[in-house]
């Protein structure tokens, strides 16, 4: 298993969408929106802000789903990847994922997902307000993972609602 | 192209013709892009002596090269036009997610000229775009208008920028809001939208910005965030308050003293502590989001907005002696509801309480409203009438302080905080900060605090002016020297389309803005050769303000700044602990502040009876078309 682990706390995310330029900018060479490996959704109105990335489950419900068997997950590191060779785009694992975190290239239309930048997260890195953090993969951390995963669940289906 | 989107968006809103045009490389070069871009389209689309209400003014949005990449604090987005409250040039800088929208969409600036006969409203989809009938959204409120056209356009994340009622009433301190609670306001820049009919900008961008070197960028970005980081602040700048006060130089009762018992419900403090303050917000791209958000959750002030910052907090509270929390949160809301500058608003109440315990106005005036300081139960009826123009008060006040105290006559300019200009002052006491006296006088848009800074940093101020010895921003001494640098910088700053809240790490430092800028457009330009651009961005908008009439009598102070001392330095009032600051509060006499404007005025190459930049200070810049242009508009150039 990785060292560390991806930690979303959204109650401290200010919505500057500044993770979703640095992840662009470091996969794909340019900066653009549709390209990021995380999503900011965002109440404006309310100042709510919803940070979604992969979690790169223990169990992950996407890789049952594909049914060509391009998603899997390093047994050594935990990090759920996507064969975009394979892809078809067909978004079945998009409907799986209880998160509303893997993303469709409309260009390539393949899907993609967060690989945690080989370990060393720039999102997390660049959250100055630390809604992002790179932490240690202890059980504590791993339990208020979970917590804050599912807490943002449900303020995404209001954010999404407005 | 890398960083710029490449295009301008011309809109005849007369005519109801859209046009694109490339941005050159000649402007993208010598202005690169929101308030330098900016300035150059007014001066050329733009006659000299237009009414700024009328059809003939231009009204411009720009964002920068680096808006768009992973630049920290690169969501700015500046407005420029001619002010209908100083007659002047106004530019505003606007944070806010707009910004992100339009350049994603391709886009750099949007012109619009003309006056459309019915409200419109613009849409941008990436490459399409229109002008839409807005029948339905005029007289709506900025939360109202941004909420009804994500339902109609049927997406959450189109991000629009509009006026409310305070522009569409073509109050003289109306303000432009986007994301709902970021303010573009100051002299009056929301009335010039309102004035041409266009209630709004909604934006779909889903493009790409390319960086030049993207490898190159991470170098200086990373080390950047580092630095930015060791700063977080809980209070946003409404933390200012209780330093401020505590120190006897917070603005309060219209200016008249400088502290106020019990102002701590006012404070950043005290909204974290009461439980309003709930998250912050950031601005597009802006890892600091030092801007707060908070609500009142019942009772008759039941509110939620962005804000208040310290100057809605000095305006609509300490200068108007409110400090009932919940009022002045309410208040706050209501001038982002309505699109008003909440520091004119505030400013400009100030004035009309004064008036009121002077008896200059009385409750005839005032349709029965009872203006006393502190009253924050009038403050927050005023707000909506004076967007509306409602009642005698509403409409009297609407006009902004100069032009009502005008009206009123009876010496009350002589409390009336606006300068020759006509702006109403922002949030500092400049007779204790004799260092701002200068940058308020000299401010192209009136006595506000952006464009230039002051420093109370010992070692900056050494290093900047080769001094050996530190003066306190309370004395005027070194402060020309230090505006200078600050103007450059603040140019440079803005026309990146940076935030100005980032200090040494990258608004003064010019090294890092150089180097971000070649990494992302891979222009090369030195940290000299990119202050020589925000130079001149500075001095052509000093020109544009020349060809409009400005002469050196307008670089000048609020008459109360200028003959009338603070209260608190009556025998008796001395606080036992005021900081640095003991002791040196007084006037800025025009003696003073006239030896102050020489100093600027010869650093920056410009004439010292006139005002004017001298010929050799316009051709050494690359300005050698201005001397012609002002020569034909009747000027006699030094």
């Amino acid at each position: 298993m990785m060292e560390r682990v991806l930690s979303v706390n959204y109650e401290k995310c200010c919505g500057c969408e500044y993770c979703m330029l640095i992840c662009s900018m470091v996969h794909e060479n340019t900066v653009k929106m549709s390209k990021s490996r995380i999503k900011i959704y965002r109440n404006e109105d309310e100042a709510m802000s919803v940070p979604v990335v992969c979690e790169h489950c223990i169990d992950p419900p996407c890789i049952p789903a594909c049914p060509l068997g391009a998603i899997t997950k390093s047994p050594e590191s935990g990090i759920v990847k996507v064969n975009g060779e394979q892809c078809t785009g067909c978004q079945s694992c998009i409907a799986a994922c209880p998160y509303s975190a893997i993303r469709i290239d409309p260009e390539k239309n393949e899907v993609f997902l967060c690989d945690l930048c080989g370990g060393d997260p720039k999102c997390a890195k660049g959250c100055m307000p630390n809604a992002i953090e790179w932490l240690e993969n202890k059980p504590s951390v791993l339990w208020k993972k979970e917590v804050n995963a599912k807490k943002r669940n449900i303020m995404l289906k209001s954010v999404l609602e407005v | 192209m890398y960083g710029w989107g490449g295009q301008i968006i011309y809109v005849d809103l007369t005519h109801g013709k859209i046009r694109k045009e490339s941005l050159s490389k000649e402007l993208r070069e010598n202005f690169l892009g929101a308030r330098g871009v900016n300035i150059k389209l007014l001066w050329d689309l733009t006659k000299p002596g237009i009414d700024p209400l009328s059809p003939e003014n231009a009204l411009i949005f720009g964002v920068g090269p680096l808006t768009g990449t992973p630049v920290p604090t690169s969501g700015r987005t500046t407005i420029t036009a001619k002010s209908p409250t100083t007659n002047l040039y106004v530019k505003v800088s606007m944070g806010g997610a707009f910004s992100g929208a339009l350049k994603f969409a391709g886009y750099d600036n949007i012109v619009f000229l003309g006056k459309s006969e019915k409200p419109v409203y613009l849409w941008i989809d990436d490459n399409n775009i229109e002008l839409r009938d807005a029948g339905h959204l005029w007289g709506l409120n900025v939360r109202e208008t941004d909420k009804t056209l994500k339902k109609d356009l049927g997406d959450n994340e189109v991000r629009v920028s509009s006026i409310g009622p305070g522009g569409e009433n073509l109050v003289k301190f109306a303000a432009i809001l986007c994301s709902v609670y970021n303010a573009g306001a100051r002299s009056g820049i929301g009335a010039v939208m309102g004035s041409k009919n266009l209630k709004a900008i909604a934006v779909r961008g889903t493009g790409a910005v390319q960086i030049k070197d993207p490898e190159r960028l991470s170098e200086v970005i990373y080390p950047v965030i580092e630095k930015l980081r060791v700063r977080p602040s809980p209070y946003g700048t409404s933390g200012l308050i209780n330093t401020l006060n505590d120190s006897y130089v917070l603005p309060v009762k219209n200016f008249a003293d400088g502290h106020l018992d019990g102002a701590y419900p006012i404070s950043g403090e005290y909204f974290v502590e009461g439980g309003y303050r709930t998250r912050r917000i950031g601005c597009f791209s802006c890892i600091r989001g030092c801007h707060i958000y908070t609500e009142v959750k019942e009772g008759p002030y039941k509110c939620h907005s962005g804000g208040p910052e310290y100057e809605s907090c000095f305006a609509l509270g300490s200068s108007t002696c409110v400090t009932d929390t919940e009022a002045l949160l309410k208040a706050n809301e209501l001038c982002n509801l309505m699109g008003l500058d909440t520091i004119s608003t505030g400013v400009v109440i100030s004035w009309a309480m004064e008036s009121f315990e002077k008896g200059v106005l009385t409750k005839q005036d005032t349709d029965g409203l009872d203006l006393s300081f502190g009253n924050g139960e009038t403050l927050v009826k005023l707000i909506p009438m004076m967007a509306r123009r409602e009642g005698k008060i509403g409409a009297l006040l609407a006009e902004g302080s100069k032009r009502a105290a005008e009206k009123v006559g009876k010496g009350s300019w002589k409390w009336a905080l606006a300068n020759s200009k006509g702006l109403e002052i922002s949030g500092v006491d400049t007779r204790t900060y004799k260092a701002r006296a200068l940058t308020y006088a000299v401010n192209p848009k009136g006595p506000d605090h952006l464009f230039h800074q002051i420093s109370a940093n010992p070692e900056m101020v050494m290093k900047v002016t080769g001094a050996k010895d530190f003066k306190p921003p309370t004395t005027a001494n070194q402060d020309a020297q230090i505006a200078v640098w600050y103007g450059d910088r603040y140019a440079v700053t803005d026309a990146l389309g940076l935030c100005s809240f980032t200090g040494d790490v990258i608004h003064t430092n010019a090294e890092v803005m150089a180097e971000m800028y070649s990494s992302v457009t891979g222009v090369e330009v030195s940290a000299n050769e990119i202050l020589t651009i925000g130079k001149r961005i500075y001095t052509l908008e000093r020109c544009y303000n020349i060809r409009e009439g400005l002469t050196r009598k307008l670089d000048d102070l609020p008459p109360r700044m200028m003959y009338e001392k603070t209260s608190w330095e009556a025998p008796g009032r001395a606080p036992a602990h005021r900081g640095w600051v003991a002791g040196k509060g007084s006037i800025n006499t025009p003696e003073q502040l006239n030896e102050q404007l020489d100093e600027f005025y010869n650093l920056r190459g410009w004439d010292l009876k006139t005002g004017y930049p001298r010929k050799e200070t316009l051709k050494n810049l690359g300005l050698a078309d201005v001397i012609e242009q002002l020569e034909k508009a009747g000027k006699s150039m030094p």
